[in-house]
């Protein structure tokens, strides 16, 4: 993997808009680079300070960055099998069990509900389709394109088509991992390294919580 | 299986069960945040 630049912006990326959850947090805390994503001090800040939905939305967001720009493998990557298990309730809303970890909008009017329902109606998914199949007919098939461009915010429509497709590049590349394999052992080794650091960063943010909420919790009993 | 066959299962296994092991940390710092906010009477950034 070549050397990103990681001072690209957000923008730039794709896969950011002003529909982000947390998009009024960065524009205020002056967030704009790649690079200030892969600072996890400033992102875990972050997360602490969020609502739960914006820190799914965020948390979500944030591996993506790390797998386009680091390469580190999306830790949730199981649910790319798993069939999409929607339900169709009377009243139309379209539910769908694992939506709120996808880093999609999760909104009654969020693209993939939109989209689901559409491919459903026109015979081409249906709820045993796997997310990966799905993703791979959004980003492939042009009624989709057609259905997604009817949509009004096209900002949205490309923030949406970005994510899929990242998420379909890497399902391929993951599938690649077969041929070489000096090549598949050094780009394993890589992963493994990344998640590693990814773990012992979490680590060290669940300690330095545990130790300050004690702190607050220990300081209440004192003043009872 | 070849040698090198053997690493590659080995590599992904640990892998696979270490994407676990963050999930579960993630779920843990995630309930601890909440307790975190409620003890802290923090105001959210995004509300």
């Amino acid at each position: 993997m070549e050397t990103p630049n990681l001072k690209i912006s957000l923008k730039e990326t794709g896969i950011y808009s002003t529909y982000d959850r947390f998009y009024a947090t960065f524009r205020n805390r002056k967030i704009s680079t790649v690079a200030d994503i892969l600072n996890d001090e400033l992102m875990y800040d972050i997360l602490r300070k969020v609502s739960i939905k914006t820190r799914k939305e965020l948390e979500c967001f944030i591996s993506l960055i790390k797998y386009k720009y680091q390469g580190i493998p999306i830790v949730g990557d199981s649910f790319l099998e798993h069939p999409l298990s929607f339900q169709i309730k009377s009243s139309g809303f379209i539910e769908i069990p694992e939506l709120d970890s996808l880093g999609f909008n999760t909104s009654k009017n969020g693209r993939l509900r939109y989209l689901i329902d559409y491919a459903f109606k026109n015979n081409m998914i249906n709820p045993k389709t796997t997310f990966i199949n799905c993703f791979k007919l959004f980003t492939s098939d042009e009624r989709i394109m057609n259905a997604l461009n009817s949509l009004s915010v096209k900002e949205e429509n490309t923030r949406f088509l970005a994510i899929i497709q990242i998420y379909v590049e890497y399902y391929e590349e993951k599938q690649k991992l077969t041929g070489d394999e000096v090549n598949t052992i050094r780009i394993l080794k890589s992963q493994l390294m990344g998640l590693i650091n990814m773990r012992d960063t979490l680590d060290s943010e669940i300690t330095k919580l545990e130790t300050e909420t004690n702190e607050l919790m220990n300081k209440g009993e004192i003043r009872k | 299986m070849n040698e090198k066959q053997k690493i590659i299962n080995d590599l992904n296994k640990i892998i696979n069960d270490l994407k676990q092991e963050i999930i579960e940390k993630q779920n843990k710092l995630n309930n601890l945040i909440n307790q975190y906010q409620i003890t802290n009477n923090i105001e959210l950034e995004d509300i």
